[in-house]
């Protein structure tokens, strides 16, 4: 159990800094303008991701709440899947951040 | 189809976060079969916490966080030049030994370029060694010690792959070791003119430093001999390597302020989340592999046209060291081992051997253009443009790629110690 809340939430953290493990090897060849872009498509692409997850991340604690899924510990499972939901909808936030900030990048180049 | 998953490519070459490239693969199959399927992306995800082992990543990651914000690796590299600095040519050796027991324990994350090159770089100039030999060798061995325990991706194949990781340990001693000796005979063939030893031979130094990394000395023992000896499972040395480091470099040396912990820690966090939400979107992914049978059937195209085992391994390399130039060695971990291995398994390469093949050419794949972390790392670090770090860089993977290529062939490397 431990593992998995590690997990989310060293992966907010990461989301925050926007350090999350990445194969980038076409935007060093871009122009600043486009590379601009590139990364806000990115950060709006890893946004929506995030909040595909968050969202059937609720349905599947939906479930566990409706059965009233126990785990060994006796807890209910959702209370543990709850940090699903939760933190991709902070990646997603954070990622929506980066997005915002990254467009104006791109409008300022342009001005 | 065709085209979203041709954008989801140029987007994840882009840069996009390689858990979200992973994640949307997943969502997309599922949903294309049923929209309420895309319920059980989340839901496989939820595996990571059934899988308890996993927490040894974390800690052995702290661990390898603090020991290189501490002066641990300058006692390293005094320790290993009172040792071998008698030698000719003895601080490109001391360079390569400190470089690989560095790496096997901050896993291969550019940390040992940061930690150690600090130190090892200037002393090389200084000892008179040529410039661009410097930096190829810093370069180099920041992902040296991959193979040895307890490093992250040899954790990361056992638990993908299903293998014992105590077995992995085992099997990675002597693949290591290889790689080792190849590169410490390069580095005397290369400085053949430069052959004055560093110093003579001290017992007195030798003493001095030990006395000087007592506290660490332990640290190996911790891990190998809690782990071989059977007395400790993987994640429980990893807590005792954490718990000990901390108590060591924060409290009895105090090198590191307590203030100083949270953002060390947060610091690594940022790695253990990136790696582990990497796992977690796989689980997904990998599921619905299997579940399209992808694994059987591309275990019948490869049977069909590859008839011996030689001729296997030959192409396996060739595709991991493509692989290598272009995934970061967790990503292809969790993607691309499920895939092989039933391909292996047909052509009776065991699977320990198969990760050691694995791991080494993806060690490769630090230091190949275009994506090579090392290399990129290397240049920022030191300051020298990334043309003249490929330049200095490349002779050592040269040297690296004989190494692997052996470990690929002669299956009884990886295996022999385990028999």
């Amino acid at each position: 159990m431990m593992v998995l809340w590690i997990a989310m939430v060293a992966g907010v953290a990461a989301a925050r800094e926007d350090r999350h493990i990445s194969i980038d090897v076409l935007s060093r060849f871009l122009a600043p303008r486009a590379r601009a872009f590139a990364a806000a498509a990115v950060d709006l692409f890893t946004a929506g991701v995030c909040l595909a997850l968050a969202w059937y991340g609720g349905i599947m604690v939906q479930f566990a709440l409706d059965d009233g899924d126990v785990l060994l510990t006796g807890l209910p499972a959702w209370i543990f899947q709850a940090i699903i939901p939760v933190a991709f909808l902070l990646m997603g936030y954070r990622y929506f951040l980066w997005f915002i900030r990254r467009l104006r990048e791109v409008v300022r180049g342009s001005a | 189809m065709i085209i979203v998953s041709l954008l989801v490519l140029l987007l994840a070459l882009l840069g996009a976060p390689l858990f979200a490239i992973i994640a949307a693969g997943a969502l997309l199959s599922f949903v294309s079969l049923d929209p309420e399927l895309g319920v059980a992306v989340p839901i496989e995800f939820f595996g990571l916490a059934e899988m308890p082992i996993l927490l040894a990543i974390p800690l052995f990651t702290i661990a390898g966080y603090v020991l290189s914000e501490s002066q641990a690796p300058s006692r390293l590299v005094r320790l290993s030049r009172a040792m071998l600095g008698w030698m000719p040519g003895g601080l490109a050796i001391v360079s390569i030994a400190a470089c690989a027991f560095f790496t096997a324990f901050t896993g291969a994350s550019g940390v040992t370029i940061i930690a150690l090159g600090a130190v090892l770089y200037p002393a090389l100039a200084e000892a008179g060694y040529d410039e661009r030999f410097n930096l190829g060798l810093v370069t180099a061995g920041g992902s040296l010690g991959l193979l040895f325990a307890p490093s992250l991706p040899l954790i990361l194949y056992g638990i993908v792959a299903e293998v014992s990781i105590d077995d992995l340990f085992i099997a990675g001693i002597l693949p290591g070791s290889l790689m080792l000796v190849f590169l410490a005979l390069y580095s005397l063939w290369m400085n053949r003119q430069n052959r004055a030893p560093l110093s003579s031979f001290s017992w007195r130094e030798v003493a001095a430093a030990l006395r000087e990394s007592i506290w660490e000395l332990p640290l190996p023992v911790i891990v190998l001999g809690g782990i071989y000896s059977g007395l400790l499972a993987v994640s429980e040395a990893a807590a005792a390597t954490a718990i000990y480091v901390i108590l060591v470099e924060v409290v009895i040396r105090r090198e590191i302020s307590l203030r100083q912990l949270p953002e060390i820690m947060r610091e690594s966090m940022v790695l253990v989340g990136g790696i582990l939400l990497i796992l977690g979107a796989s689980l997904a992914s990998t599921n619905f592999v299997i579940d399209a049978e992808l694994p059987q059937r591309l275990t019948e195209i490869v049977t069909s046209y590859v008839d011996s085992r030689m001729s296997f391994l030959f192409l396996l390399l060739l595709f991991l060291l493509l692989l290598g130039a272009f995934l970061d060695i967790f990503s292809a971990l969790v993607l691309v081992v499920p895939l092989i291995l039933p391909v292996a398994a047909e052509y009776g390469v065991e699977p320990v051997h198969l990760g050691m093949v694995f791991l080494a050419t993806m060690q490769l794949g630090y230091l190949t253009p275009p994506v090579g972390l090392n290399l990129f790392i290397s240049s920022y670090r030191f300051n020298q443009p990334i043309l003249q770090v490929y330049r200095a860089t490349f002779p050592f993977l040269v040297i690296l790629l004989l190494a692997v290529v052996v470990i690929t062939f002669v299956p009884a490397l990886s295996l022999i110690l385990l028999k």
